[in-house]
C-alpha cells in the first residue's frame, strides 16, 4: 500500500511539474568552459571556496582573546576608572578679554616673560 | 558519461544536464518554492558536480550524488535567504532576473500547472518538505534519506510521519484529491 501511495504521489508530482524544464545549460557551460577573457575572469571571481567554519571560528576567537589579554596585562591601568585617580579639574582664567586654561597660561607665561631662557 | 566528465569534456556535461536537469530542477522547485531560486541552485549544483566529479566513488550512484549536491544547495539557499535580501546588489540582480523572466500570463500558466499536491507540499515547513520530496518524488528509503541528510533513521521516520500527517490535513481540504481518500482508508 505504501509503495502504491509512493507511486501515485510521484506520478501526480511528475504530471504537475511537467512544465518545469532546466534552461540554464548555456550559463553552466559559460562558467565551466569560459571562452573569453571576461568569462575566465568571471569564472575565477565566482569560484567557490570552502572554508571550514569551526576551525576558522575557533582560531579567530582565540586570536581575539589573546590580543585582549595581552593588552589587559600590558596596560592594566590605562582607563581612568581603573586608575582610581580623580581626574584633574582644569580651571579657566580670563585675561585681556580672552579665556585660557589656567595651567596652560602658567606654563607658557614664564617663557614669554623671559624668552632668552628658551 | 563519467569518463568524459573526468576529462572535463563539455559534451559530457551537456549530456549530464540533459539527462538529470529537469528532474533536479523539479526537486529543487519543490524544496525552494521559487523557480528562479531552483534554477540557480541546479545551475550551481552542475558546476560543483563538474568540478568535483573525482569525488564520486561509485559510478552507479551518480544520480544519488547529484541529488545530494542539490539538496545541500537548497539547504544553503534556504539559510542564506535573509542575507541575499539584505544587500542591495543582490536585490538588484533579482529584479533584473525577474525582468528577464516570463510575463504575467506565463507566470499564471505556471501557477495553474503547479497543481494541488505541489502547492500543498509548498505549504509545509522545510524539514518536512525535504523528507517528503526525497521519499515520494525521489523514491528514497529511510536509510538513504538518513545518509543524505546526515540524520538518524528515527529522526527521518518522525519527520516523515509528521510531514505526511500535515500534508494529509492540507489535502483533506481539497475534496477532489485522490490521495486523501486513499490514505484515510490506510
Amino acid at each position: 500500500m505504501e509503495q502504491e501511495q509512493q507511486f501515485n504521489l510521484k506520478e501526480q508530482l511528475e504530471s504537475e511539474l511537467s512544465g518545469l524544464r532546466f534552461t540554464r545549460e548555456a550559463e553552466v557551460i559559460q562558467r565551466t568552459h569560459p571562452v573569453t577573457f571576461r568569462g575566465r575572469l568571471r569564472a575565477f571571481w565566482n569560484k567557490e571556496l570552502e572554508l571550514p567554519v569551526v576551525p576558522l571560528g575557533t582560531a579567530f576567537a582565540l586570536l581575539l582573546t589573546s590580543t585582549f589579554l595581552y593588552h589587559a596585562v600590558r596596560h592594566p591601568k590605562s582607563g581612568p576608572e581603573m586608575s582610581g585617580e580623580v581626574p584633574q579639574q582644569r580651571e579657566l582664567v580670563k585675561s585681556g578679554g580672552s579665556i585660557y586654561w589656567k595651567d596652560e597660561i602658567e606654563r607658557r607665561l614664564p617663557h614669554h616673560e623671559n624668552p632668552d631662557q628658551g | 558519461m563519467i569518463p568524459g566528465l573526468m576529462q572535463k569534456d563539455e559534451e559530457a556535461l551537456r549530456r549530464l544536464m540533459q539527462v538529470y536537469g529537469d528532474e533536479l530542477l523539479r526537486t529543487a522547485y519543490l524544496l525552494l518554492r521559487d523557480r528562479q531560486a531552483a534554477e540557480e541552485a541546479v545551475q550551481d549544483s552542475f558546476i560543483v558536480a563538474f568540478e568535483r566529479i573525482g569525488q564520486l566513488r561509485e559510478e552507479a550512484k551518480l544520480k544519488s550524488w547529484l541529488i545530494r549536491i542539490v539538496v545541500n544547495r537548497c539547504r544553503m539557499r534556504q539559510r542564506t535567504w535573509s542575507f541575499r535580501h539584505l544587500f542591495p546588489s543582490a536585490q538588484m540582480e533579482n529584479w533584473l532576473a525577474e525582468e528577464k523572466q516570463a510575463g504575467p500570463e506565463e507566470e499564471l500558466l505556471q501557477q495553474f500547472k503547479s497543481g494541488t499536491l505541489t502547492q500543498a507540499i509548498h505549504q509545509l515547513n522545510y524539514i518536512y518538505r525535504e523528507v517528503l520530496v526525497l521519499h515520494y518524488f525521489q523514491e528514497m528509503s529511510v536509510a538513504e534519506m538518513a545518509e543524505h541528510l546526515h540524520l538518524s533513521g528515527n529522526t527521518v521516520k518522525a519527520r516523515l510521519a509528521r510531514g505526511r500527517h500535515a500534508l494529509r490535513r492540507i489535502l483533506e481540504k481539497e475534496e477532489d484529491f485522490e490521495w486523501s481518500r486513499n490514505s484515510s482508508s490506510t
